[in-house]
């Protein structure tokens, strides 16, 4: 079963960062566009405009921004915000190839570019040394005494080394919105369309700066909208390559290195091109251009590929494999199941064995993590981690399976009110495949009771009859496990009583019952075993050694007329723990009644006390049952 | 197939128990037959070619193109038909909407739907067959309506070609293909929005807004802004085939079983 995609929080996403970024390439449009844009300030020669501003700052930071806002308005929190940094996890090398991989692709993918297009390329760099003499000319400085080789060398040494780092602060401002919040929620797609996706998401989200002249300027074939597809086609590659280092670092910041990088080093290919060379900016050779691209391409195919091992590694690293495996004659086995639901840990860590023929109890206050347990284990909902085995066949990878073997009774027993209590039923079985429909369907009416009633349409019937019939639905595919939502809530005495034996006759055919409920009397006296539930486990064992582990064994010792100096006699034996009066009846808590009692009785007769019953006193399940919610509520 | 096909009997078997279905896929359809044929009936003989044309601000020749053999007052009685066909493209959108919005929030607010996925059926599977539930009594409804208006025709227009020409590819291609085809985008629409939604009203009146470009169509040949011809009802089918397979995936993506259980209360 896939995980849910939280297309809610995925809207508001889109719909912040798309209405930040798109209404500020408005007022850049607005005034001037990019290329009258009107100059804030001028730095070291360089103007400033208020396009190249807005573009850096608003634009770029809109999805950061929209992270920050949906979390806040959904009330998701930060748990997985993207922004650990894995140190001692070695994952140096995703560092490492982040900080290196996007001058390696931008320079072959040049190569490529002069390799197709030989007569752009200046070997002289003429365009790169009038570019440096001319911003000394501004800066009014002495000539460099290096050579123009030598002054590229450098800027290229710049590039690969500083620059991811210096342009990582407009880089975070993208990718903790792409990587760090969109990547994660797309996930649940599966990597390959979640990539595919993002990019698409990515490219279009360009789309006003780059019908403003953004990357490719203004004058190329099919302008502005073969650039926009251009640089979709861009960010879907460099968008796989980002994932997959975000996949693989488990964290954003590797994509954040990658980002500035390329961001510093896009422009030396142009550092190349021959001063009278008129490229096609489709084309190249800026590593946007289709085939300087080429190994962006190549290099997120091959990531694409290998995304099903990649993803098994991850999942395998977040979700270890099962220790081991449910032993012969296990019905339900779990092992640190757990769900969790945006910030709220509905089950956290579920260990538990259920032999085959057991009915087991599952107690727990409202929210406690019963319904959620019982639906993960029917194969409903996913777990979040953990494994879990319903009669042989593993969750989340055998649902269908398990859908098969498993009959459910759910918290409102919801029917089809305008058809027949029969045609009800029917429509079930036929889709839980029932070899003889109309055979099975009147089986089990019969023996609920409602053959009389088979014709009448479910809405006249009584919330009791209700109940039955849906007992009935979860029955009649002859489950291997049976699971039973609080069956008896909300039903009168009668029902309630005429449900419990049915649920002791399924018991006494040998059937897995497990059953959630809020009755503790009903669980004492149906269940094998209990579980107390309060989003971890609380208590596991048989309601007699859990009222035995809680409480002690006590004697009641019923007398004619007590005197103080009976308590205080047996108070003084060794083996006693506690000695309680209460009006004409002592009792005493110790370990072994069986064999102490007639030495208590003997004690008593001789200090010449009349007896006139002795019994084990009786804890009710309730008392155990708060004293360990109680107990769990506060730890 | 088979659990499709249980599917789609419990569907008919509940929601034609329901008087507003059962009046939208009945009675929608044959009022819709016997307006125009009526009108035809009263206009008996009357339907004037020039009138028609200046109304209809369409040329002789676009109007020959549509009236194919028929001449004078036949093809005038048929141009006055024509315009009816945007009713018929309407009837396989309306219809299915209302069945559609009820079989889905109909689950929801009968709290069926947990037991029903409960089940081993896949998610496919379950909105084929309540899309399929939805699609088959709108469309069969439309061709019945289709064949009731022929035969009005028959009877009461000029001559029997007038009918006759009824039957010219351009019906058929809407009533055979692009109404099947936009039923199927009426019914995919009102799965994605039932999926979302917790009320049958607020689905149906959501897909209900599917009406206006249908609408629009009839308005925009009504005015003489377009003609619809056999290659425009070609178009419309191709453009349609794709809306459809776009509309059908994502509503099996948006139709999720975890959140629908956990969320819908």
């Amino acid at each position: 079963m896939k995980p849910v995609l939280d297309t809610r929080r995925i809207s508001i996403f889109l719909a912040i960062t798309f209405g930040i970024a798109w209404l500020t390439a408005l007022v850049v449009y607005l005034t001037g566009g990019t290329v009258d844009s009107p100059v804030l300030f001028t730095v070291a020669g360089t103007s400033v405009s208020l396009a190249l501003v807005l573009i850096a700052t608003v634009y770029m930071w809109s999805p950061a921004i929209a992270n920050i806002l949906t979390r806040t308005i959904t009330r998701e929190g930060w748990k997985d915000s993207g922004l650990r940094l894995p140190l001692g996890e070695r994952r140096w090398w995703t560092w490492a190839l982040a900080w290196v991989l996007p001058a390696a692709l931008t320079l072959l993918g040049a190569l490529l570019y002069f390799l197709v297009f030989p007569q752009h390329y200046d070997p002289e760099l003429l365009g790169f040394k009038a570019m440096v003499d001319a911003a000394i000319e501004a800066q009014g400085q002495q000539p460099i005494p290096l050579d123009i080789w030598t002054l590229l060398l450098v800027q290229l040494g710049q590039g690969v080394l500083l620059s991811p780092i210096v342009n990582s602060l407009f880089a975070f401002g993208e990718e903790f919105g792409w990587r760090a919040y969109l990547q994660d929620k797309l996930m649940p797609l599966g990597f390959r369309k979640a990539m595919l996706l993002l990019g698409a998401i990515w490219g279009v989200w360009h789309a006003p700066v780059i019908a403003m002249g953004h990357n490719y300027g203004f004058g190329y074939p099919g302008a502005p909208w073969t650039g926009i597809l251009a640089m979709t086609w861009f960010s879907i590659a460099a968008g796989v390559i980002f994932g997959w280092l975000t996949l693989r670092g488990r964290s954003v910041w590797p994509a954040v290195i990658a980002h500035g990088a390329i961001n510093g080093i896009a422009g030396i290919n142009v550092l190349f091109l021959h001063p009278e060379a008129q490229p096609n900016p489709l084309l190249g050779p800026l590593p946007v251009g289709i085939i300087a691209a080429l190994p962006w391409t190549l290099l997120a195919a091959y990531l694409f590929w290998r995304s099903d091992k990649d993803a098994a590694d991850v999942s395998r690293e977040t979700n270890p494999p099962p220790t081991r495996k449910p032993t012969r004659g296990t019905m339900i086995a779990a092992e640190n199941l757990s769900k969790q639901f945006d910030t709220v840990t509905a089950v956290d860590g579920l260990d538990v064995e259920i032999p085959a023929g057991e009915v087991f109890g599952l107690l727990g206050p409202n929210g406690a993590g019963k319904t959620t347990t019982i639906r993960m284990l029917s194969a409903l909902i996913a777990p979040s981690r953990g494994h879990a085995w319903v009669a042989g066949h593993h969750i989340g990878e055998e649902d269908a399976l398990i859908r098969k073997d498993v009959g459910i009774l759910t918290e409102t027993p919801g029917m089809y009110e305008q058809l027949s209590a029969q045609r009800n039923l029917s429509f079930f079985a036929e889709l839980y495949e029932v070899p003889r429909v109309d055979k099975q369907v009147e089986r089990y009416l019969r023996m609920l009771g409602l053959w009389g009633r088979r014709n009448d349409p479910v809405g006249t019937f009584s919330k009791g009859m209700r109940q039955k019939l849906a007992i009935a639905r979860a029955l009649l595919h002859e489950p291997k496990v049976l699971f039973l939502d609080e069956p008896t809530s909300g039903l009168d005495p009668e029902a309630s009583r005429m449900v419990r034996e049915f649920i002791s006759d399924l018991k006494a055919e040998g059937r897995t019952i497990i059953l959630s409920t809020h009755n503790l009397d009903e669980a004492d006296r149906l269940c094998d075993r209990i579980a107390v539930l309060r989003g971890r486990l609380l208590a596991l064992d048989t309601p007699t050694n859990l009222r035995r582990e809680l409480f002690g064994r006590s004697v009641v010792f019923h007398l004619a007329k007590a005197k103080a100096t009976f308590a205080k006699a047996l108070a003084r034996l060794p083996f006693v723990h506690e000695v309680e009066a209460v009006d004409n009846k002592l009792v005493v808590k110790l370990d072994d009644p069986e064999k102490r009692n007639p030495q208590l009785v003997a004690e008593l007769v001789g200090l010449g006390a009349q007896i006139q019953f002795v019994g084990e006193m009786r804890q009710s399940l309730e008392d155990v049952y708060l004293q360990l919610v109680e107990a769990g509520g506060t730890a | 197939m088979k659990k499709i096909w249980v599917i789609i009997r419990k569907e008919w078997a509940e929601v034609f128990r329901n008087k507003i279905v059962l009046f939208t896929v009945i009675g929608v359809p044959l009022l819709f037959s016997i307006i125009p044929i009526a009108l035809i009936g009263s206009l008996q003989g009357a339907t004037d070619l020039d009138g028609l044309q200046n109304e209809l601000g369409m040329g002789l020749e676009a109007i020959q193109q549509l009236c194919g053999p028929l001449q004078g007052v036949d093809c005038g009685q048929y141009l006055l038909l024509q315009q009816f066909m945007i009713l018929f493209l309407m009837m396989p959108a309306i219809i299915p909407v209302t069945i559609a919005a009820y079989s889905i929030v109909g689950e929801k607010n009968t709290r069926t739907l947990e037991p029903l996925l409960a089940t081993p059926i896949g998610t496919e599977q379950l909105l084929a067959g309540k899309a399929l539930a939805a699609v088959i009594p709108a469309v069969l409804a439309c061709f019945g309506s289709f064949f009731i208006f022929v035969g009005g025709a028959n009877l009461l227009a000029s001559s029997p070609a007038v009918a006759a020409q009824l039957f010219s590819p351009l019906w058929l291609l809407g009533i055979f293909l692009v109404g099947p085809l936009l039923s199927l985008t009426g019914v995919s629409l009102a799965v994605m929005i039932s999926s979302r939604v917790t009320e049958p009203r607020a689905a149906e009146q959501l897909t209900a807004l599917l009406v206006l470009p249908v609408t629009a169509l009839f308005m925009g040949q009504l005015f003489g802004l377009l003609v619809v011809d056999q290659t425009f009802m070609l178009w419309i089918a191709a453009g349609l085939i794709l809306v459809d397979a776009t509309l059908l995936y994502f509503a099996v993506q948006l139709f999720q079983r975890e959140t629908i259980l956990t969320r819908w209360k």
